[in-house]
């Protein structure tokens, strides 16, 4: 194997929402960084393909490519935000290959490459509340978080200022505000719904879509200009992602170095120092092994990822993977259960729309929280909801031809839909887990991972309310017509993967400490979803990126003062 | 009927079902990927399945369906071009032998009764001809609510295959887009109140999120 001499202060393991926080927080506090990135490099705006093209441009009139899907694409192609114009930033399942439970499918949705998923992400930002980190102690699942709310709160403000965060202010506990930019605009069908629930149902809060989105420049990044398909990626860096924001962040302290097509294999374990020492990689082009070191690690790979990494490191000393002396790496793994729900409107059909809003409205959660009401299960869900006004692709198989065709076709639909989204929180379960499959490798030769993962009674039961809310919602909206469906998402489709080296106060029970630090191994931290040790109900990134820069800032001040 | 399928789809509008290659477009390496925004458009793509004559008739069948009126019609905007295109290229082998089958069906047809090729007979002829084959396929499903194109109804009647791709190719056209619906693709704002008149079109785009 090559040693690489050069020796770094910090290497950060991938370079999506947390690598590239990392990266960027330990470069301004002017630490020497390789991040290591396993797919290949993505520069911003230069490789954004799909961008801008026009409806005439873009292969098979956007039509599914069916046959390519199914060879290539068969999980990934099942993910919201995969088209013609997108697909260059998913890894193909093909090329990847991890194994599933028989009877517990799994969607793992990848976007390997520079900026990994925050190029394709949701871009839906909220901040967790006080009673998301005391859920775990109270009902008694899951161990309980080593901080709490407080010990996030300014780090939240601190990493919102930066991202830029479009949203209205409610004070509410249970979703509590970020630092906003200005909110976007409703549609006139919103506004209509709105008032009639604050009417109806003033036990419901509708609130604009929290966005990472700009609505006014900042720091070089323009304003949105509303041109719709924001996976596509975005040029003007009007939506947070590594390469808009984090990455040329780093950059600019000159401290930065960005290794594309590098695939950890391992980490290197010290046991005289306790410590790793280095990161061997295998280069996915030469297929060559070369090794890295540093005095500090941050492991930011994504939930599976990196647990797949700690997973693979094995010693005399951790025979089980690295920083596994609790035994509960891979375990506790959850993802939101979603659901989605819609119904028609015939309000405000005089109305439609300039701009193709990014975002949606948000109706945070409003069950099982103090003043609220209180079901037969645990925890709860929020709802993001959405107006569509149908257009000739809904309608194109309707009888006749000529004139009269070509004309209903060209109009709006004389209807709205408008659709409600669930994410319901999922209760971490140690059974819910991803392990190597020693037997299966990829073409590097790493141990593939096997997930195994359900959903279960807690979730269900919280499923038949959503159902039940959501009627209610419809109802007091002013739905002409409701159609609700009684299926969960299946397990890895919400992309809020998050556990499986969860963060505790207890070394006996947990991988990480309150600063996301390994229990066992002091230079090691793990700051993407892997660390979570409950699910809340509300998107998970801002979470990630708060607790990445608030490990960064404790690792750099532990390894200032020698302790590291 | 599966009207929760239509309604789920509207959830995904632009997700899944919406997909082609962008590397594979033209079977390409990743190096000599290209943006889309400069590459061909979907009238453009070249395909040689057809003969003078089938193209003929291909293009006034499209014409039947989408019109020039006081607007340009299908052939205006290259429909026909793409339409054998997507047969060549992205039917799969069964659709595509549904769609020659029923395509060359109507030709002898129009040949034996009227002694005429489709294309040189009368614009009512033609109509008659097309409606009655969607008198005889009234039953598929692809007529059904629930039918979005993420899910293509494979066994689905030459009729409807040619209606689909009629369709689709004439309201993603640029023609299509210009000058039958609107076409904003850079607005600048978002505005929710905005007002629609009675003739108003849809824009050509749609949001994905």
């Amino acid at each position: 194997m090559q040693e690489n001499n050069k020796k770094y202060d910090a290497i950060v393991i991938g370079s999506g929402i947390s690598g590239g926080w990392a990266a960027k927080e330990l470069c301004e506090k002017g630490l020497k960084v390789l991040v290591l990135e396993r797919g290949r490099d993505i520069q911003h705006g230069v490789d954004y393909l799909g961008e801008h093209a026009p409806p005439w441009k873009i292969p098979f009139a956007n039509k599914a490519d069916r046959k390519r899907n199914v060879d290539d694409y068969p999980i990934q192609s099942q993910c919201y935000a995969f088209d013609a114009a997108t697909k260059a930033f998913f890894t193909k399942d093909s090329e990847a290959p991890y194994q599933q439970d028989e009877n517990k499918p799994y969607h793992w949705i990848r976007a390997n490459g520079v900026g990994g998923r925050s190029l394709i992400w949701g871009r839906q930002t909220y901040r967790w509340s006080e009673f998301d980190f005391k859920a775990n102690v109270e009902d008694g699942h899951g161990c309980e978080w080593p901080i709490g709310y407080d010990d996030l709160k300014d780090w939240y403000s601190y990493v919102e200022k930066f991202v830029g965060i479009s949203g209205a202010k409610e004070g509410l506990p249970e979703l509590p505000d970020s630092e906003f930019l200005p909110a976007m605009d409703m549609y006139t069908l919103e506004k209509t719904i709105k008032g009639r629930l604050d009417k109806y149902m003033p036990e419901v809060t509708m609130t604009m879509g929290r966005t990472a989105i700009l609505t006014e420049n900042l720091n070089g990044r323009a304003a949105c200009h509303y041109c719709g398909p924001c996976p596509r990626g975005c040029s003007t860096g009007s939506y947070f992602s590594s390469q808009s924001s984090t990455l040329p962040a780093a950059r600019a302290t000159g401290n930065l170095e960005l290794r594309s097509n590098s695939v950890v294999e391992k980490l290197i374990y010290d046991s005289n120092s306790n410590r790793v020492t280095a990161v061997q990689i295998i280069d996915a082009n030469s297929k060559e092994r070369l090794s890295f070191s540093a005095d500090l690690i941050f492991l930011c790979a994504s939930t599976l990822a990196s647990t797949q990494i700690l997973l693979n490191s094995k010693s005399q000393q951790f025979p089980n993977g690295l920083a596994n002396s609790s035994g509960t790496l891979g375990r506790y793994l959850m993802d939101h259960f979603k659901m989605q729900h819609v119904a028609v409107f015939a309000d405000n059909l005089d109305h439609y729309y300039k701009g193709f809003r990014p975002t949606g409205t948000y109706i945070p959660r409003f069950k099982n929280l103090p003043g609220k009401e209180q079901t037969d299960y645990l925890r709860g869900f929020g709802l993001q909801a959405d107006p569509v006004r149908p257009d000739w692709r809904f309608h194109f198989n309707q009888k006749g031809f000529g004139k009269s065709l070509k004309d209903n076709l060209r109009k709006p639909a004389p209807y709205w839909v408008w659709v409600l989204g669930a994410f319901g929180e999922c209760l971490p379960n140690a059974n819910n887990r991803v392990e190597l499959d020693e037997s299966k490798h990829d073409e590097f030769g790493i141990p593939q991972i096997k997930v195994s993962m359900s959903f279960g009674a807690n979730e269900h039961r919280m499923s038949k309310d959503i159902i039940k809310s959501s009627e209610k919602i419809f109802k007091a909206a002013g739905a002409v017509y409701i159609e609700t469906t009684d299926t969960l998402s299946v397990p890895g489709s919400a992309i809020h993967e998050m556990g499986t080296a969860r963060m505790g106060k207890d070394p006996k029970t947990s991988v990480l400490n309150a600063w996301n630090q390994s229990h066992d191994v002091p230079n090691l931290f793990v700051t993407d979803g892997a660390c979570m040790a409950s699910s809340s109900c509300v998107n998970p990134s801002l979470t990630y990126m708060a607790f990445t820069a608030r490990a960064c800032d404790y690792a750099v001040s532990q390894w200032q003062q020698g302790k590291i | 009927m599966d009207r929760r399928f239509f309604l789920q789809a509207l959830t995904m509008l632009g997700g899944s079902y919406a997909t082609a290659a962008i590397a594979g477009l033209a079977g390409s390496s990743q190096a000599a990927a290209k943006p889309l925004a400069i590459g061909p458009s979907i009238d453009e793509l070249p395909s040689d399945l057809f003969s003078e004559q089938e193209r003929k008739d291909l293009s006034a069948m499209a014409e039947v369906i989408i019109p020039r009126t006081e607007s340009p019609g299908a052939i205006d905007a290259g429909v026909p071009k793409f339409i054998e295109y997507m047969v060549q290229n992205w039917l799969s082998e069964a659709e595509q032998q549904i769609f020659l089958e029923g395509f060359r069906a109507i030709q002898k047809y129009c040949l034996a009764d009227f002694s005429k090729s489709f294309s040189a007979l009368h614009p009512n002829q033609q109509l008659d001809i097309l409606e009655d084959l969607e008198d005889k396929a009234s039953d598929s499903p692809w007529y059904d609510f629930a039918n979005v194109q993420r899910q293509y109804i494979e066994d689905a009647p030459f009729i409807c295959q040619l209606k689909e791709l009629t369709i689709f190719g004439f309201y993603s056209s640029e023609v299509g887009a210009k000058q039958v619906l609107r076409h904003d693709p850079m607005p600048m704002q978002f505005d929710g109140e905005y007002a629609l008149g009675e003739e108003d079109s849809s824009w050509s785009m749609i949001r994905t999120m």
